[in-house]
């Protein structure tokens, strides 16, 4: 691929026929630059941004406002287009802290407000001051000079354009395949996963915004000193369905596609230019063609395109591959590994909890005590409010009386994300997992709260990026080969959505615990699994205990398994606390037996 | 002092008329949101379509640029007739963009609307050109019906003519809402598809009906603009559908009423806007207020606020 | 009882996406029977019920109604056909009155002129439905959400009714009132599905429980002598309390 740079950004040029076709080329580079931008914010993350050509808008006024005689101001190429960036992102960075929150179609309609307001200002602020230029735009721009290279040849403009957007490709790239990247994606697989399992997601999103925003800021700056003019029209909304067209129709997140795609549509519309007249329709009837057809994106599953995913393999000798790449595999059993159990050290507290939902009591009054290495098991029926309490602990609801508190920690009003630092991790009854990503890419999520690298260090591949990506990845293996053959092998790369159930509920443990959690909260660990998976789900819970040293919270209705992995056992019916104690206790107790087996009948 | 009194309650008239049509538009994307929970890019381009229908009527019926035809008649005719054709594209793109795209993402649905809002607007484009089609309608009212004067406020024929067409078509829907077995089974479908399904109720078949009417209303206000400001071209409906979907949020989506409500405030709004700023930036104005009530209470005016189930 | 067949499933599997979720269910349901669904969490028995209805497709063998093989008919179509159901959460529609959600209930049928009939012996086997008659759903408690929803589900006049988790959610005290009601329905004729997590409290009051286990039927019998079988308790929750 960086051959394929390299050919287009100096060979390319240099051998096209006339001057049309090298503008071409040349616009076809900004339109990658942009589509990889728009890639960012609506493949990676999933936001749909409608404001994106605003801000290469803004970009591309900036370039005219500081190069040129509009207002006398003459700043030198190389600083004029940072700037333009900046202005950009900080642009960006303001509409998005206004509007980042809202769910997606609403976004999309409060940022397609702002890019109507902004064309109507460009439109318009040409009275009484003019600073916009109004329909004629501004023009006549200074000489693009790097240092004291002039560019002014076509061919140089050509070369200097597409070694821009090969800078953005590589940003694209760092950004994927690193933990911003990766809570990008969770986000856009599951918003409330992501923000359970330690991502702050409105800042991820923000930041999103602002690093598209800022590329098409980039983008505007560079396409303006090209072209030595800036329109209204250069950045109206056909212009941005253009854009999405190419991140469309090359796949949502897939950096490869979308660079096909941008050329593609740059390119193709060109060779046909007869058909002028049709451009757009034919682009609107593409939109929704490939949505009911190819929804991944017309270049998915072609080799080199989209990362193809490893084989689910067998070796040689047909076993099917299992462990043979883990580099850590953990004794099993050495005699004299520490063992853990319960101490008296209450670590998580709640006091008077009570949660109301249009006028039915989720919790009543509830308190309950959580020690240091205890595996505590919350039973009742089904609407006893037990996964509600688990949702108020891990910060998705707030109660509406009394309080929770970790170690020193008031979390009554602590969000999602910052529960999870502090080292509370939970599983989900109804598993959210991020379906379309692999085995290994859900548990690396995890270590997203774990690790520090940001922009700069990632972009650059620093040293504390790559020693925290070779953790990332050594410890992720670890806790899966806990599960064994289960999650290993070639199943780390399988999409979780292929996984059986039983395997997707390891999968959710496994997330949680990548987390560092000092508690685990378990949500019906073992609702679905037959009885000899029950069986080892037992074992293992316990194991987490006794060998690792968790403290658990676990919700269950098998009663098997409740008996043999509970220190201690509390009952829940109503929202209330019924009974709690050992099991031996409770499952004597007559309310217990009535509130979960249902009294005898009268019959 | 009475110069700008004068000049409020001409605008509140004018905000009344443009109020009705947004809130005609904005009924559309409330229905379509209850019953889809999606947002129909491609509704303003109905609004469209009903303007253009409305000429296309008008140039049968015309030679030499005169109509041939009783006026009230021809403008009946007009108005049935885009109300018919964006009924029926409403219909052809639910089935062709939207239906297919029942269990995908809600981003894809939202991008699909989007490629037939450009469709649309550039197959219009394609074939009747850019120019402004104008509508030769003003010798249609006898000349002294024309305009009214109540005090110093002018009001033209065309004016009551709209604000009355879009409640006649409001009070309409309220009882085919509020009374009908349809209606009933078009809010049972918008509170719990599911629950709806579980009735007996043919959610494809309500969902189909919602877009017969959401659209034949966007086809109606179209007509009706194009009437009041006698003209019509390809690109009125972004800006249309733009418009009415403020309103739709403005009342809170998904909320009929709200809807209503909605559309007669902005169109207010945007009026009063005009009183006091440049005419150019009375969009501004109506864009601010859809980002402000978009951020301040997201739920609208007369949504009801619903916390999420985990 | 030699009654005919109302509903039946014959080796039924069912999918969701790859991974399968029933494997090989058989079920007869005769006339003016009460039959209790049992099994725990994530076995299958919602999935059953949603096969019933058409949500999700047999990827193998097929649901009879009446006779007919409804594999391929839409939820709609099943409902307007004689299966009714009083779904979990009872999803009363919340912005419309209790008399509203009860005509809604009954808007398919044929025979307009009865309902109004209907709906009055509704407000007599249920009379707090009456005195609520114009309060919008949301504002309805548990209890009375629970009675409307049993009342719009029966006013379609359902050969067969099905119940998913009716004591759900509700006190003690209701839980009792609850199934006597349902025996009460069945007593007057309607046939009964019920998927249920009160084992005891079910099996009193039914004919016959079928036992799911990971999306298989591992128990079939007599109530009595399910309610009464050393292995049920340990099937359905895994262990004895």
């Amino acid at each position: 691929m960086t051959a394929f740079f390299v050919f287009c950004l100096v060979l390319i040029p240099r051998i096209l026929p006339n001057a049309y076709w090298q503008s071409i080329f040349s616009i076809t580079g900004v339109y990658v630059m942009l589509s990889l931008g728009l890639n960012i914010v609506a493949g990676f993350t999933g936001l749909l941004d409608l404001a994106y050509i605003a801000f290469f808008g803004i970009g591309g006024y900036t370039f005219a406002f500081l190069c040129s005689n509009h207002f006398g101001i003459h700043l030198p190429f190389l600083l004029a287009l940072p700037v333009c960036a900046l202005v950009a992102m900080i642009s960006g960075f303001l509409l998005g802290l206004t509007s980042i929150r809202l769910k997606g179609d609403y976004l999309a309609i409060v940022t397609l407000a702002f890019a109507q307001i902004f064309k109507l200002l460009l439109l318009n602020l040409d009275a009484p001051v003019n600073i916009t230029g109004g329909v004629n735009g501004i023009y006549a721009f200074d000489t693009a000079k790097i240092f004291s290279f002039k560019i002014s040849s076509p061919e140089n403009y050509s070369t200097w354009i597409w070694a821009c957007a090969l800078f953005v490709f590589v940003i694209s790239f760092r950004l994927k395949d690193s933990r911003i990247g990766r809570g990008w994606n969770a986000i856009r697989e599951d918003e409330l996963a992501a923000n359970a399992i330690g991502i702050n997601v409105t800042r991820m999103k923000l930041f999103s915004f602002a690093t598209g925003a800022m590329i098409a800021g980039f983008a505007g700056g560079v396409f303006a000193s090209f072209q030595g003019s800036v329109f209204p029209n250069n950045f109206d909304f056909q212009q941005l369905v253009i854009v999405y067209c190419m991140v469309i129709i090359g796949g949502l997140g897939n950096i490869y596609g979308v660079v096909a795609g941008a050329i593609v549509l740059s390119v193709l519309p060109e060779a046909l230019r007869e058909y002028g007249g049709l451009r757009m329709m034919i682009y609107g009837a593409a939109l929704v063609a490939i949505m009911a057809l190819r929804p991944q994106g017309l270049f998915s599953g072609i080799p080199g395109f989209s990362k193809l995913m490893r084989r689910p393999d067998k070796d040689e000798t047909g076993e099917l591959r299992a462990s043979t790449d883990l580099y850590y595999s953990l004794e099993t059993d050495d005699g004299n590994r520490k063992t853990f159990t319960r101490e008296d050290l209450p670590i998580l507290n709640i006091q008077n909890l009570s949660l109301n939902f249009g006028g039915v009591k989720a919790i009543d009054d509830l308190d309950l005590t959580l020690h240091k290495n205890e595996i505590l098991s919350i039973i009742g029926p089904n609407g006893a409010g037990k996964s509600t309490l688990f949702n108020v602990i891990s910060g998705i609801y707030k109660g509406d009386k009394g309080s929770v508190t970790y170690r020193d920690h008031d979390i009554s009003y602590f969000k999602p994300h910052e529960v999870v630092r502090l080292g509370i991790a939970r599983t989900f009854q109804n598993l959210r997992l991020f379906n379309e990503l692999s085995v290994l890419e859900n548990v690396k999520i995890s270590r997203f709260c774990r690790t520090k690298a940001f922009f700069f260090s990632i972009l650059l591949n620093l040293k504390l990026n790559r020693k925290e990506e070779a953790e990332t990845d050594k410890t992720v293996k670890q806790i899966l080969n806990m599960f064994g053959k289960r999650l290993t092998g070639y199943r780390f790369d399988q999409k979780v959505k292929e996984l059986s159930y039983a395997n997707r509920r390891r999968v959710e443990i496994a997330r949680a615990m990548a987390t560092d959690p000092e508690i685990l909260l378990l949500d019906e660990p073992s609702a679905g699994m037959n009885p000899q998976e029950t069986i080892e789900m037992t074992d293992f819970i316990k194991e987490l205990r006794d060998k690792f040293g968790y403290t658990i919270l676990v919700i269950e209705h098998k009663l098997n398994l409740v008996k043999a992995v509970s220190d201690h056992v509390l009952v829940m019916d109503f929202g209330k606390k019924i009974c709690e104690g050992s099991y031996e206790t409770v499952s004597k107790n007559p309310d217990v037996i009535a509130a979960y087996l249902g009294k005898k009948g009268k019959k | 002092m009475e110069d700008i009194f004068g000049q409020l309650s001409q605008q509140a008239i004018n905000g009344i008329t443009i109020g009705g049509v947004y809130a005609l538009i904005a009924i559309g994307y409330t229905m379509v949101y209850g019953v889809l929970s999606m947002l129909n890019f491609a509704h303003g381009e109905l609004y469209m379509m009903g303007g253009f229908t409305g000429w296309w009527v008008l140039q049968f019926f015309s030679s030499k640029h005169q109509p041939v035809m009783n006026a009230a008649i021809l403008i009946s005719l007009m108005i049935l007739a885009a109300m018919a054709v964006s009924a029926i594209l409403g219909l052809v793109i639910e089935r062709v963009a939207y239906r297919p795209l029942r269990k995908a993402p809600r981003m894809n649905l939202l991008l699909s609307s989007l490629g037939v809002s450009i469709f649309i607007q550039n197959f219009i484009l394609y074939t009747q050109g850019a120019k402004v089609k104008v509508f030769q309608v003003s010798n249609l009212i006898p000349e002294g019906l024309r305009t009214f004067h109540v005090g110093d406020t002018v009001i033209s024929f065309m004016r009551i003519f709209v604000i009355g067409v879009c409640f006649v078509l409001m009070l309409l829907l309220t009882f085919v809402i509020k009374k009908t077995n349809i209606g009933k089974s078009i809010r049972a479908t918008a509170q719990d598809i599911e629950a709806a399904a579980f009735m007996g109720i043919d959610t494809d078949r309500i969902i189909v009906i919602v877009f017969l009417i959401g659209s034949a209303l966007g086809g109606a206000a179209g007509i009706l603009v194009s009437l009041l400001f006698t003209q019509v071209d390809y690109y009125v409906g972004f800006q249309a559908g733009l418009k009415g979907f403020t309103a739709a949020v403005l009342g809170g989506i998904g909320s009929i009423p709200g809807a209503m409500a909605g559309g007669l405030l902005l169109g207010l709004c945007e009026a009063m806007a005009v009183t006091f700023f440049p005419s150019a930036y009375k969009d501004v104005v109506a864009f601010i207020i859809l980002i402000a009530v978009l951020i301040f209470r997201p739920q609208g005016l007369m949504g009801e606020k619903i916390r999420e189930k985990v | 009882m030699n009654a005919e067949t109302v509903l039946e499933l014959k080796n039924v599997n069912a999918c969701y996406g790859k991974i399968q979720v029933l494997y090989n269910i058989n079920m007869t349901i005769k006339k003016g029977e009460l039959i209790c669904l049992l099994g725990g969490n994530a076995s299958g028995k919602s999935t059953t019920l949603k096969t019933i209805l058409g949500i999700v497709k047999p990827s193998e063998g097929a649901v009879f109604l009446n006779g007919e093989n409804i594999n391929k008919r839409p939820t709609d179509y099943i409902i307007r056909n004689g299966v009714s159901i009083v779904p979990e959460n009872r999803r009363i529609f919340p912005r419309m009155t209790v008399l509203e959600n009860l005509e809604i209930g009954a808007m398919h049928r044929k025979d307009r002129g009865q309902v109004k009939q209907d709906i009055e012996s509704m407000f007599e086997l249920f009379p707090i439905l009456e005195k609520r008659i114009n309060r919008q759903g949301m504002v309805l408690s548990g209890g009375e959400q629970q009675m409307l929803a049993m009342a719009r589900a029966l006013l379609s006049n359902p050969a067969v009714l099905l119940m998913d988790e009716p004591s759900m959610g509700l006190s003690p005290a209701l839980v009792d009132q609850q199934f006597e009601l349902i025996e009460n329905i069945n007593k007057k004729g309607t046939t009964i599905l019920m998927v249920e997590q009160n084992a005891t409290m079910a099996l009193s009051i039914a004919d016959r429980g079928y036992v799911l286990q990971t999306g298989e039927i591992v128990l079939s019998d007599d109530a009595k002598a399910l309610l009464d079988h050393p292995g049920m308790q340990k099937a359905y929750l895994g262990g004895e309390l």
